[in-house]
């Protein structure tokens, strides 16, 4: 599974390159290829370290899988090195980790009630509403939003131009949704379909989907 | 000691006025002790609707600075004997009382009715604030219009914010047929979308245009569905459980019930 064996991550730092190096290199190598060819230049300018969990992989190697990601734009990000050296000592698990932070989960404020219109909750990280968001109700958040009940407001994640932040609700019918700088407003007449309960961003258009665990 | 509802909606023109007319006309014709309060001071109506215009003397704003003694603006309806309406000031403008002025007031009316229902102005600003400030329960009344729902939801915010919790709605002047059709949003969507009890559904009327201009609120009418709706929510206001009245042959009410929970 190409997914298990490389994985592309976006932090504070730039994008992190996961490998999982119980793989083949060589595997490893072709399935690096595919994502960046797959990705058709979105990561373009992008700055990037390559992670390897507590293992490692040889220097000659780690060094081709960086000239992969350069020849599509990638910057090697110089610090990379710190989170290499700093992951194993902290944590004794093996699994690959990109930053501590990730692994207690991130901070996020908890809306313990549903927002009606003319309602507006401003957060600098993630948002989490226990309730609906009714039409004329506003969030913006600097990073993720989930809604435990329907989303029928105004929703702008990413505020700050996070483009790796994601929109999920029980039923999302917004009348207008935003991802970094990408604006969404859906016909008023067409309502979304059932699975439709997330929102990312992908190259500049906003795409929906139904929400996966876990992704 | 008595209760005081106020009647409100954001929007204007959706039957704010008539809701509380008919529901002050209402409970008074079933032996209540009632009293109607305009709080849309500059733009009073309620005299209007319940014909007593003509007999104003002293209004809100003269009890809550002094000029009179509340029983002397209180004006008695010419048909019940418990209704009573303190009327609108028509030459001031919402800043000439205050929330708290309108608190006390509250307080002393409570003391000699047992219901005392304010009709609230239009709008969210200082008549609104008014008009909520000694208010024990809220009804909101809304048609079933995108934007007058809209207004009903910000409103219930700002209910909430003012610790007025669970308000009751009211929706006015749907029509069955259309809804049937797909052209008016069901009573399903504006409960769905509100999240609030219901409390009843008023069907849209002729006669509460004639009613209204004649200065007799249609809930004296016993013939009339609008006036049946009306009757219907007095009742369940003095707790009465009561069915939601079917408005058509084919039991287009029926959903109705499930939603509010009587079946």
């Amino acid at each position: 599974m190409g997914n298990e064996m490389i994985s592309i991550k976006g932090t504070k730092n730039g994008l992190v390159i996961v490998l999982d190096p119980n793989h083949n290199f060589e595997d490893i190598r072709k399935t690096l290829l595919n994502k960046m060819e797959s990705s058709r230049g979105f990561f373009k300018g992008a700055k990037f370290s390559i992670f390897q969990g507590s293992q490692g992989i040889p220097d000659n190697q780690k060094n081709e899988l960086e000239d992969i990601c350069r020849q599509f734009g990638l910057v090697l990000n110089k610090d990379s090195h710190t989170a290499h050296i700093k992951e194993p000592t902290k944590s004794p698990s093996r699994s690959p980790r990109i930053a501590p932070q990730t692994n207690n989960g991130e901070a996020a404020l908890m809306v313990k009630r549903s927002l009606r219109s003319g309602q507006r909750i401003v957060y600098p990280k993630h948002i989490v509403v226990l309730g609906d968001v009714h039409p004329g109700a506003e969030i913006v958040s600097g990073g993720s939003i989930l809604i435990m009940g329907s989303c029928r407001g105004t929703v702008h994640a990413g505020a700050h131009g996070d483009r790796t932040a994601k929109i999920v609700a029980r039923r999302l019918e917004p009348i207008s949704l935003s991802i970094a700088d990408a604006r969404h407003q859906p016909d008023r007449t067409g309502a979304n379909a059932e699975h439709c309960q997330a929102a990312r961003l992908s190259g500049t258009r906003i795409i929906f989907e139904k929400f996966q665990p876990g992704r | 000691m008595g209760e005081v509802f106020v009647i409100t909606s954001g929007k204007g023109g959706v039957g704010k006025t008539t809701t509380t007319a008919n529901i002050g006309t209402g409970l008074a014709s079933a032996g209540k002790k009632v009293v109607l309060v305009d709080a849309d001071i500059g733009l009073r109506n309620l005299d209007v609707v319940l014909g007593l215009e003509n007999r104003i003397v002293f209004d809100i704003v003269d009890v809550t600075s002094g000029n009179c003694r509340l029983r002397q603006a209180l004006i008695k309806d010419k048909r019940l004997e418990g209704l009573h309406l303190l009327p609108a000031a028509q030459t001031k403008d919402k800043t000439a009382v205050s929330p708290d002025q309108m608190r006390t007031l509250c307080t002393e009316l409570k003391k000699e009715f047992d219901y005392v229902v304010i009709d609230c102005p239009a709008g969210i600003e200082q008549g609104f604030r008014n008009a909520i400030a000694g208010a024990d329960k809220a009804i909101v009344v809304t048609t079933p219009e995108v934007s007058a729902v809209r207004d009903a939801d910000r409103i219930i915010g700002l209910l909430e914010a003012a610790e007025l919790r669970d308000p009751k709605l009211i929706i006015n002047r749907i029509r069955p047929k259309m809804v049937r059709q797909g052209d008016m949003m069901s009573i399903e969507d504006i409960i769905d979308i509100l999240a609030v009890d219901l409390i009843g559904v008023i069907p849209e009327d002729e006669m509460i245009v004639i009613t209204t201009n004649r200065g007799e609120p249609v809930v004296l009418d016993q013939h009339s569905r609008s006036g049946q709706a009306y009757r219907n929510i007095n009742r369940r206001i003095l707790g009465e459980e009561v069915p939601m009245m079917s408005m058509e042959e084919d039991g287009f009410f029926k959903k109705l019930r499930k939603i509010i929970g009587l079946n």
